[in-house]
């Protein structure tokens, strides 16, 4: 008696579903996607109105501490090359280091990672490359394995190569990092990591790896460089950003992704302020929209896999935002919101979208004593302060 | 004298330390990472940067410090020996390019 009621309620169910007008146009219409608002960016000088107030003090303090002797062989401390603070499109503090101005390219060390993954939204918005890819549409390798790894799980670290990036303090022969900057894999770098057997089912495990982003860069030059040149780079991304940096190069002639971007503070700024504007620039669509929203979300490796804290990550980019098993943020004086590119001895270019500010740190620390989440709470009073 | 010996035997040591067999080592003695990482950094941080020679040879130094270089400002090379086992020709291209390794 109720398999036949509830029988009955299904089939006046469905007939009614096969009445009704379709549920999509029940809903209210989308909103309109936001566009590149023009005229937002600048092509020539940075507009600049230096604050000179107690909160820059106390900023130039942190970033600069009095006591540190630049001539000591073991580069203790906070060491400062070069920082740059833009809000609202306008450059508020800037200051250098001793041997260092606005002209100077600094080494972005891992912060290259991120501008890596902005260039592979330009090829995604070119129409030369899609995420879900294989890698063997783009580059050749020496295991059909590695055909099972797609572009995003290169934008997310997630190749599952049996890869070890270790620096100093653990043997350099068994540093798989060090072996492809400056050993046997420096003559092609996409090939050298290919080469390494899979530990892991790709998009299964998020593993931190250089690596990754150079078989990204192979790939993405790949895509590129037939439609925009041999330096599609700049072409692509740089000359329309007004940036002059260096982008070095392997034996190959692939550009090292991971590590190797030089540029100016201000041009990271420029940079940072491309992000901060999701990707337009003059009112031009450069990325494809929602590219950064993706860059700067968690990704689903991290959110499915077993995390710890060093794991709040997105595409190639560092984000602020808990992950499921560690709820302390990384900056918990900045907005969750906040995410940036960070290298290696203290680089960084980190945006924060609520406060429509980009903060640049150039720097050569080698000991932990320098604190980013500080820098960015005292940029942050820089606007705030009364 | 001594120092030099106890260079060479802390870098033989360092240069052997896989340890765990598990751990998959690579073709590359700690020389050739030593000379490679000095011979493009040094060639960076001079070309690219623009800074002078001791600040970059501070800047590359690392422990236990086993790579010597020269540098030719006017072919835009650096080359860099580490105790004789490990040599690395980094060369400056453009300011587009930077510099690159020609391994010797």
């Amino acid at each position: 008696m109720a398999y036949t009621a509830a029988m009955l309620l299904l089939l006046a169910s469905l007939t009614f579903a096969q009445d009704a007008p379709p549920l999509i146009d029940a809903l209210p219409p989308p909103p309109p996607a936001p566009t590149c608002a023009p005229g937002q960016d600048p092509t020539g000088p940075w507009p600049t109105a230096i604050i000179d107030t107690v909160a820059a003090e106390a900023l130039n303090a942190h970033l600069f501490p009095a006591d540190i002797d630049w001539t000591t062989k073991e580069r203790a401390g906070v060491r400062t090359d070069g920082a740059v603070v833009i809000h609202n499109g306008t450059v508020i503090y800037e200051a250098y280091g001793p041997g260092w101005d606005a002209d100077k390219r600094h080494l972005t060390w891992s912060a290259s990672k991120t501008v890596m993954a902005a260039l592979t939204g330009v090829a995604v918005h070119q129409g030369a490359l899609s995420v879900d890819d294989s890698i063997c549409d783009h580059i050749a390798v020496t295991d059909d394995a590695a055909c099972a790894i797609t572009v995003q799980n290169l934008l997310e670290m997630s190749s599952g190569f049996d890869w070890r990036e270790t620096y100093e303090g653990v043997s350099p022969t068994a540093s798989s990092v060090l072996g492809m900057l400056y050993g046997e894999g420096q003559s092609d770098m996409a090939g050298f990591v290919t080469g390494h057997p899979l530990r892991a089912a790709p998009g299964t495990d998020w593993s931190y790896s250089s690596g990754d982003t150079n078989v990204l860069s192979a790939v993405v030059g790949s895509a590129l460089a037939e439609s925009n040149g041999e330096f599609y780079p700049w072409t692509a991304l740089f000359d329309r950003l007004a940036m002059r940096p260096t982008w070095e190069r392997d034996g190959s002639g692939t550009f090292v992704g991971s590590s190797y971007l030089w540029a100016t503070p201000r041009d990271m700024g420029r940079f940072g302020t491309f992000l901060l504007h999701d990707g337009c620039w003059l009112g031009t669509e450069i990325l494809p929209r929602d590219w950064v929203t993706s860059m700067s979300a968690l990704n689903g490796v991290v959110t499915t896999a077993a995390a710890d804290d060093d794991r709040a990550y997105g595409w190639q980019t560092w984000l602020n935002v808990p992950t499921p098993t560690a709820t302390e943020r990384r900056w918990p004086n900045a907005p969750s919101s906040a995410y940036a590119a960070m290298g290696h001895w203290g680089q960084s270019i980190t945006v924060l979208p609520e406060h429509n500010m980009v903060i640049v740190r150039m720097a050569d620390d080698r000991d932990h004593s320098y604190d980013h989440g500080t820098t960015l709470a005292l940029a942050i009073a820089l606007v705030e302060a009364p | 004298m001594n120092r030099t010996i106890l260079t060479v035997m802390l870098t033989a040591l360092l240069a052997g330390c896989g340890g765990n067999k598990d751990i998959r080592t690579y073709d590359n003695s700690l020389f050739q990472l030593a000379s490679g990482f000095a011979a493009k950094e040094i060639c960076s941080c001079v070309f690219v940067a623009e800074r002078d020679e001791e600040t970059c040879d501070e800047w590359t130094r690392v422990s236990p410090n086993v790579a010597g270089h020269h540098i030719d400002y006017n072919a835009k090379t650096v080359r860099s020996r580490s105790l004789g086992m490990g040599k690395t020709l980094a060369r400056y291209v453009d300011a587009q390019t930077g510099c690159v390794i020609d391994r010797e």
